[in-house]
């Protein structure tokens, strides 16, 4: 990996947002921007299955309506991201907190396919109900923690 | 309503973090004081999120190791009149900043004088 990410570096995506003046904190930008799509909507949607807001909603309704926006946010944190890393590859690719980062972000995915393809098969059972079956809750509580994990994992990137 | 008192202790957890809150151009240095070394560059990078001087420098004991030097953002730095070419590699030079905590050969860069004898701002 570390040939690739030197190579990366080298590359005039990587010089440019490496010494550009204006161009790497506006990519900053975009990519807090992106966290908070991906991570407000993630949020939301696992506040509702443990029963903590938005009650009354259906919880398919409610993932109809905000998962869509989470896969935007994922999307422009995946292109920002990249670029950000591009622009520092080698100095990145050694850090622990980027890597705890990139594992908790996978684990996040798996966990996410783990509840469509168990808990939320049957989300017709449960769809109206304030209280959720235990499964429901757990994955809220799961998920919550892992995108706390990858904000701060993310923030101490800088420090560690 | 009960409920949401379970989110006090997580948020409460998160803002107790020190490092979270301080910028990690100050929490890693000594503040208190500035230090002041002479020797010779050996490379200038200039890069996001902080530009970088590696120079070898003599401390107040007469021990020369090789120096990093934290500088500013690159907005920052054309603020204060620096471009890609301020410093070369071979330029003799005045370093002066606040030393790493840990005791390792790193500062945070003040001010550095210039073969030229100008004297250049080396972060806010």
């Amino acid at each position: 990996m570390l040939p690739l990410c030197r190579w990366l570096e080298q590359t005039s995506v990587g010089a440019g947002v490496r010494e550009s003046l204006w161009l790497f904190p506006a990519i900053e930008t975009l990519h807090l921007l992106g966290m908070a799509t991906l991570v407000g909507t993630t949020a939301v949607f696992d506040l509702r299955l443990l029963g903590w807001m938005l009650r009354r909603e259906r919880v398919s309704e409610l993932a109809r309506r905000l998962l869509p926006w989470s896969w935007v946010g994922f999307a422009v944190q995946v292109v920002t991201g990249a670029l950000l890393f591009t622009s520092e590859a080698v100095k990145v690719y050694t850090n622990p907190a980027f890597r705890l980062k990139m594992l908790l972000i996978f684990l996040a995915g798996v966990h996410a396919l783990i509840f469509h393809w168990s808990v939320y098969r049957d989300v017709a059972s449960w769809d109206d109900s304030g209280i959720l079956p235990a499964g429901a809750k757990v994955a809220g509580f799961v998920s919550i923690l892992l995108w706390i994990g990858i904000v701060a994992a993310g923030r101490f990137i800088g420090f560690v | 309503m009960i409920r949401k008192v379970g989110a006090i202790p997580v948020v409460g957890l998160l803002l107790g973090v020190p490092s979270l809150w301080a910028h990690h151009g100050n929490a890693a240095f000594d503040m208190t004081h500035t230090v002041r070394m002479q020797g010779t560059v050996r490379d200038f990078q200039w890069i996001n999120p902080h530009a970088l001087i590696h120079a070898d420098l003599k401390d107040e004991k007469g021990k020369v190791a090789n120096w990093r030097l934290e500088l500013g953002s690159l907005g920052m730095l054309s603020r204060f009149g620096w471009s890609r070419n301020t410093v070369k590699r071979g330029d003799q030079v005045t370093a002066e900043g606040f030393r790493a905590k840990d005791g390792s050969a790193y500062m945070c860069l003040v001010s550095i004088d210039l073969p030229n004898g100008q004297s250049m701002r080396g972060s806010p």
